[in-house]
């Protein structure tokens, strides 16, 4: 085989560049359930398939050393040392990423490795902070806002915990939305789990399994901490406002010119002109200092901010100046509610002074209370207009100033319906009291008939906004969609008192409606606070405490109909009423469960839909917590991201890397450490040093926090089996009770290289497809099929496009994705012959077979691999082999070792194809034991392989093979070849077995049948002889002689 | 006799040798011993042996129960010899000084032994081997002439004079001679209703005797029977449970012998002997309180009516058992007590004894 050589750079040039967030995103889930036995495994068989791949590429065959040390009792270091061709410097950083993610899985073909999805959001999704803000995910990602989130306890309360880190990943190609009942919705990744309650209780659940038969938690109430500092409304000026405060002015002046000698000196100190200064000191009410010249002159003169701020009260540009309060304020609060919800700011026109601030609305105590509250907070006075056309009445002044204060709280100029959004700062629980106030006196109404508080609004991120707003005051609303509006409603007496007695109306006609209806309501909850599934736990109880049917508070409920929630009242009573009877130091479980319900801080709503949708934005976000599992994402308890390696990492050691990449050059030694801050890695040491008897390699060494077991799972099993499926590799490995192991070499022949090859029509999804005609070279839709496929010729490509209806010139990257859709199904409709399966690398049988007489101590052995065979586009083969007897335990079930692409897989076997392929195999036929669908029992070990260039793991974890029936079938046959062969050789044997019984017989009876002759017909001693041994030699002549010997396969 | 036994098993011996050293596989022959295998002749009134036999060829699979079979042979051979006896019991532990050959269980050297008895179409008491158990129980007008073992002289047995115990039939009862004026044999299943009979002196009131099997009567019991109702001329009565096990396992044994020892049915068999009850038909006409049967005992039925050449032969008892199995009950004797304890002596015996016609083959 022509290898040609590669050095160290060429493979650096190929290198595809791995975002750290996409390192972080596969370990997460490869670490990510606080599992340290599992990070060791997974650390040590990155860097060995990593080896294995480098020093293949280079054509070399791998030697690798392991060594783990342990450090402490939790701690460990790993030393990974291979022959492979050495890392150059600019890669270094890469080092994590390439550790843990070997393949260029852009291009189709089977090397270790594959690509995953994460646990995440879209960035839009509001998470409610510990101090009453509310911001979109993305927001406290990118900033890295250190904040407490809230969070979920076991006992359904709410907390709050620390943001441990932060995750921002390439989105995948299909989101799940979740909808409630209650208006809630959410979009995550398939794979995040949110916590539900169904007919089984709690549990945590993937966004892709909900179904309606669920409900999800959803915080029935936001507690929050509010920092008592007052905000000055200075802060929310542009920075080159002037001050009106000559005395002050003049003050701060004199004290720098004091400070500094001359009012030269003062000019030197900070960049102002002095005739600037000299400005400022007449009396020209033009000549005012900027906020941001007042700010650094207090700062360098020490003087405090209450003095600052008290002194920035008289605002303005150009010699037009308005009062302003000190501090946001509850009118200031009302003021901006107000025109959030009726009030238009005029979009700045350059040509004009000033800017239009109106408010629209035909309540005279609403108007009054307006014109009174600009009077108060800016010294201005308003004008009432009537529109021409009698569409009702105003309130209007005009200041930009005002307009930029409103600006910088999140109300738009212009055309603000859609776009105004409260900015954090504000988010407070004193201040939105005012806010939510005047909000509702504008657009709030009541209905008598209906007995509800709505609220419409077109904004559709307010509208989430407020729904969170409302639950700090621990009010439920939902939201209602009809047509183009949103209404977010309150119902139910709970809620709509608390409306009442939290925030109100000042508008005396729905003031007096909303007493009505609260005097007029009767049921104090609304239907979305049901509380579901927990009759099992109430009739259990009652059977528990054997009280009489009679005497039970809510004898209605125990009837098993298909209701399954009942109301919060009603399991009030229910367990007032336990809690009675029972023996409170030991109250029986489904008492406990349901007194959690009961007073817990979350609500359960129904799912109203939860589906699949393509996503076509860049990111996706999550964090992960420090304290707890979980955090509240637009008021929906959701999972949160697990913490990682990157913890592991953070051991607080650097990563070491020694390379090698020419014999001719000295080695070079890195030390590597992660900034936590930015998420990036960094060299902190780059030494050349000497590395004798090494041609060319690496070395890494890593210290992590682990766990060391033996077993199943072990380390130890991951290296023992990766020896088999790679006979050609040497490997060292000298484990942390320091037993050095030696996995000889039993080939010298490297795999096969495997060839690239374009993705199969069969194989592609929606969302990769879109991709591809975004990216592609090829502009037109008909080259671009051919060139970006395998197997697709001119007249397939012909066909595909004929049945999309799409002409072949189209432009590629203007298909929209109906068309990519349709394209999408002609392609699976149109007859494309299969890949090419050159493209696969099997270990083959016989290096199967050597692979298992070198670890596997038995004493039939037999290997088998499949011709290629193809699922969904994707051409695999498997491989099957099978160890039997010698010291293998009989009695237990057989074991199995799964392998995919030459990587052990070590958990989840239930979920795999493999041991669904095992399973669904008839052993009994081949001379083993096996109970109903279970793996057979006896001394067996199974060994089953797929080489795909993609193998479909079930799941990002990379730990099953879903079960395809194309690829179960391929295994049945394997292990079925394998099989027949094994039970010929168990049948043989245990002919053998009894024929070896049968010559004991003879041996043992004979004599008797010559004692009982010799006594009764009275013989001699020498006639007695010879009736054993005539008979002796008779008998065995009848006998067949069974050779075990099997053939050996060399 | 006794000379023609250890003939026998030289011979058998000598044949066996001869073969080996011709080369030739050796075999021993004996009747197959199951139901499958007998026929049932009224006039004979016994089950006699048809000709299936089956042939054990010494091979690797039969070389051992070929050897026992030998060594088997050859203790009889001993025994015989030196006019000694040995219990089945006492066979089983000297074999265990057979080494390889030894029996682990006492069964598989009953088995053995019922090999050989019916390869040379003898009884195992020909064979010098005995069992243990006991033969049944006697009380009633009879006296039974036995020989003193020590002197040899004859004592006569009144079988009257055991207040309220009994005369055990003996192991061997070819010896004994009998004299009595009674009218009747009544042979009775159960020990309890033999007691009842016998303490209100139910053999002089109906001058009969009256003897106790315990469940299926043994060989001696059923030999003891026979020769005194042929010497003696006087007819047999069974008075057993009514529910299969009754009928088809004790009755039928009791009268016409076991597949079992169908080679020597001939002289262990009462042909003569009538069933008096209680039948399927007293069950209904004494209005018997009732058990259900199990399914064991209708798997029995079922099975006597495919299988057992007797039941077969007679119409009334098909009749009996089908209606047995139709009521799907069982009666006791005892269950006569429910009329009072002494109605089976003041009304059913009599009654029953009146009417022939109310009696089964």
């Amino acid at each position: 085989m022509a290898q040609t050589r590669l050095n160290a750079e060429d493979l650096a040039k190929e290198q595809r560049s791995i975002s750290i967030s996409e390192f972080f995103l596969k370990n997460k889930h490869l670490l990510g359930f606080d599992n340290p036995r599992k990070a060791l495994v997974t650390t040590i068989k990155e860097a060995v398939d990593n080896s294995l791949d480098a020093t293949e590429q280079i054509g070399v065959t791998p030697e690798i050393k392991i060594k783990v040390t342990p450090v402490s009792a939790k701690r460990f270091k790993i030393v990974v040392e291979d022959n492979g061709p050495g890392i150059v410097r600019e890669q270094i950083p890469k080092i994590f990423a390439k550790l843990l993610y070997g393949s260029k899985f852009d291009k189709l073909k089977s090397t270790r490795g594959q690509q995953g999805i994460g646990i995440c959001m879209t960035p839009d999704t509001l998470i409610p902070l510990g101090d009453g803000k509310i911001l979109p995910i993305k927001e406290i990602v990118e900033n890295n806002l250190d904040n407490d989130l809230f969070v979920l306890a076991p006992d359904l309360k709410l907390g709050l915990g620390r943001i441990d880190r932060f995750w921002k990943i390439p989105a995948p190609p299909e989101m799940v939305k979740i909808k409630t009942l209650g208006g809630n919705e959410i979009k995550l990744t398939p794979e995040n789990p949110v916590l539900v309650r169904n007919a089984e209780g709690f549990s945590w659940k993937e966004a892709k399994e909900i179904t309606k038969e669920d409900y999800i938690a959803i915080s029935r109430k936001l507690g929050t901490n509010i920092k008592e500092e007052k905000i000055p409304l200075v802060d929310l000026l542009n920075k080159d406002t002037r001050i009106d405060n000559k005395p002050f002015v003049d003050d701060l002046l004199l004290k720098l010119r004091d400070k500094y000698g001359t009012w030269k000196g003062v000019s030197e100190r900070f960049p102002i002109r002095v005739d600037q200064i000299k400005g400022w000191r007449k009396n020209n009410i033009r000549r005012r200092p900027k906020k941001r010249d007042i700010e650094l002159f207090t700062k360098d003169l020490e003087i405090s901010r209450k003095e600052f701020i008290d002194n920035c009260t008289r605002v303005g540009r150009l010699g037009n100046y308005i009062n302003i309060p000190k501090y946001v304020s509850p009118e200031f609060m009302r003021f901006l509610g107000l025109i959030s919800g009726d009030g238009h700011i005029q979009a700045p026109i350059k040509t004009r002074w000033g800017t239009n601030i109106s408010f629209w609305n035909n309540d005279d105590k609403l108007q009054n209370g307006f014109k009174n509250l600009v009077k108060k907070l800016f010294n201005i006075d308003s004008s009432l207009f009537y529109h021409s056309k009698g569409r009702g009445k105003m309130h209007q002044f005009s200041s930009s100033l005002v307009a930029e204060i409103l600006n910088n709280c999140g109300i738009p100029s212009g055309k603000k319906h859609d776009k105004f959004y409260l900015k954090e700062f504000l988010q407070r629980k004193d201040l939105l009291r005012p806010y939510l106030q005047a909000l509702y006196d504008c657009e709030g109404s009541v209905s008598l008939e209906r007995k509800t508080v709505s609220f419409m609004i077109r904004n559709k991120k307010m509208i989430k906004q407020i729904q969170l707003f409302l639950l700090q005051f621990g009010i439920i609303s939902r939201i209602n969609k009809a047509s183009s509006d949103l209404r977010i409603i309150i119902s139910s007496k709970k809620n709509v008192k608390k409306f009442r007695d939290e925030i109100g109306f000042t508008h005396s006609k729905r003031a007096n409606e909303l007493n009505v209806i609260v005097d007029a309501m009767k049921k104090e909850n609304s239907k979305i606070e049901k509380i579901p599934f927990v009759k099992k736990q109430i009739i259990k109880l009652k059977q528990q405490l054997s009280v009489p049917h009679k005497e039970w508070p809510s004898p209605h409920l125990l009837v098993d109909n298909k209701r399954h929630t009942i109301n919060f009242e009603t399991l009030q009573s229910t367990v007032n009423f336990c809690m009675g009877k029972v023996n409170l130091k030991r109250p029986p479980l489904e008492l406990q469960e349901l007194y959690c319900i009961l007073n817990s801080d979350v609500v359960w709503v129904e799912v109203t839909s939860s589906e699949i949708f393509q996503y076509n934005k860049k990111f996706v976000y999550d964090l992960t917590m420090k304290d707890g599992n979980n955090f509240l994402a637009n008021g929906i308890l959701v999972h949160n991201s697990a913490s990682s390696l990157y913890a592991q990492l953070t051991t607080g050691k650097p990563t070491k890397i020694t390379s090698k990449t020419s014999s001719r050059k000295k080695a070079h030694y890195f030390e590597l450490h992660i900034d936590t801050k930015n998420n990036e890695p960094e060299i902190i040491k780059d030494l050349e040093v000497d590395w004798p008897d090494k041609k060319t390699g690496t070395k890494i060494e890593i210290e992590l926090e682990a766990a060391y077991q033996k077993g199943q799972r072990s380390i130890d099993e991951y290296l023992k089996q990766t020896a088999i499926v790679n006979p050609h590799l040497y490997l060292i490995y000298r484990n942390p009770e320091k037993k050095t192991i030696h996995y000889p070499r039993v080939t010298n022949k490297l795999p096969k290289e495997a060839k690239e090859i374009k993705p199969h029509p069969y194989g592609i999804e929606l969302g990769i497809l879109i991709r591809m005609l975004k990216e592609s070279k090829h502009k037109k839709l008909k080259s671009f099929l051919m060139k970006e496929f395998c197997r697709v010729s001119s007249r397939v490509a012909d066909q595909i496009l004929e049945k999309a209806n799409l002409e072949p010139n189209a432009l590629s990257s203007r298909i929209a994705r109906q068309q990519a859709d349709n394209v999408l199904h002609a392609m699976r409709e149109t007859k494309i012959m299969s890949p090419p399966s050159d493209c696969v690398v099997p270990i083959t049988q016989k290096l199967v077979l050597k692979g298992l007489k070198k670890e596997v101590d038995a004493e039939f052995y037999e290997a088998i691999t499949r011709p290629p065979a193809v699922y969904r586009g994707y051409p695999f083969i498997i491989e099957a082999g099978i160890a039997y007897g010698g010291n293998l335990p009989a009695d237990q079930q057989v074991r199995v070792l799964r392998f995919a692409n030459r990587v052990p897989l070590q958990y989840q076997p239930g979920a795999c194809a493999v041991t669904k392929g095992i399973t669904s195999t008839n052993w009994r036929q081949y001379g083993l034991s096996q109970s109903g669908k279970n793996l057979p029992i006896g001394p067996v070990v199974i060994l089953l392989h797929i080489a795909s260039v993609w193998v479909p793991f079930t799941s990002e974890s990379k730990e099953a093979i879903a079960q395809y029936p194309e690829i179960i079938k391929e295994m049945r046959l394997a292990l079925q070849e394998c099989g027949r062969k094994l039970g010929k050789y168990i049948r043989k044997k245990k002919r053998a077995q009894v024929e070896a019984k049968h010559k004991s017989y003879i041996q043992k009876y004979l004599p008797h049948i010559a004692i009982g002759l010799k006594e009764i017909l009275t013989l001699k001693d020498t006639q007695e002889k010879r009736i054993i041994t005539t008979l002796k030699k008779d008998l065995e002549k009848t006998r067949p002689n069974i050779n075990l010997d099997v053939k050996d396969v060399k | 006799m006794a000379k023609k036994v250890t003939d026998q098993i030289e011979e058998q011996a000598r044949n066996i040798y001869s073969k080996i050293l011709k080369h030739r596989k050796p075999k021993l022959k004996s009747p197959i011993r199951s139901l499958q295998n007998v026929s049932y002749d009224e006039k004979k009134g016994y089950f006699e042996l048809q000709g299936k036999t089956k042939e054990r060829t010494l091979t690797v699979n039969t070389v051992k129960t070929f050897a026992q079979t030998l060594r088997m042979m050859s203790l009889s051979k001993q025994v015989v010899d030196t006019n000694d006896i040995a219990t089945k019991r006492e066979v089983y532990y000297v074999s265990k000084n057979w080494e390889d050959a030894k029996f682990n269980e006492q069964p598989e050297s009953d088995t053995v032994m019922d090999d050989v008895e019916a390869m040379l179409m003898v009884n195992r008491e020909q064979l010098g081997f005995i069992p243990e158990e006991k033969g049944g129980e006697i009380a009633g007008e009879l006296i039974v002439i036995d020989k003193d073992p020590n002197s040899g002289e004859d004592i006569e047995i009144d079988c009257t004079k055991f207040g309220s115990g009994a005369y055990s039939i003996p192991i061997s009862v070819e010896q004994l001679k009998f004299k009595t004026k009674a009218k009747f044999v009544l042979v009775i299943e159960t020990a309890g209703m033999f007691q009842r009979l016998v303490k209100h002196g139910y053999y002089k009131t109906a001058n009969c005797i009256l003897i106790s099997m315990g469940g299926v009567p043994t060989r001696a019991c059923r030999r003891f029977i026979r020769r005194l109702s042929e010497s003696m001329k006087i007819p047999v009565f069974a008075f057993v449970d009514c529910d299969p096990y009754g009928v088809s396992s004790i009755y039928r044994t009791l009268k016409v012998g076991s597949g079992n020892a169908a080679h020597i049915n001939k002289y262990f068999c009462v042909p003569n002997a009538k069933f008096l009850g209680v039948t399927p038909e007293d069950i209904v006409k004494y209005k018997l309180p009732t058990h259900k049967l199990k399914d064991v005992d209708i798997k029995r039925a079922k099975d006597a009516l495919k299988n057992d050449p007797f039941i077969r032969s007679h119409k009334e008892w098909k009749r009996a058992i089908e209606q047995l199995i139709k009521m799907g009950v069982r009666a006791e004797q005892q269950a006569l007590a429910a009329w009072g304890l002494n109605y089976v002596i003041d009304k059913y015996l009599p009654e029953k004894l009146k009417n022939s016609k109310s009696w089964l083959p």
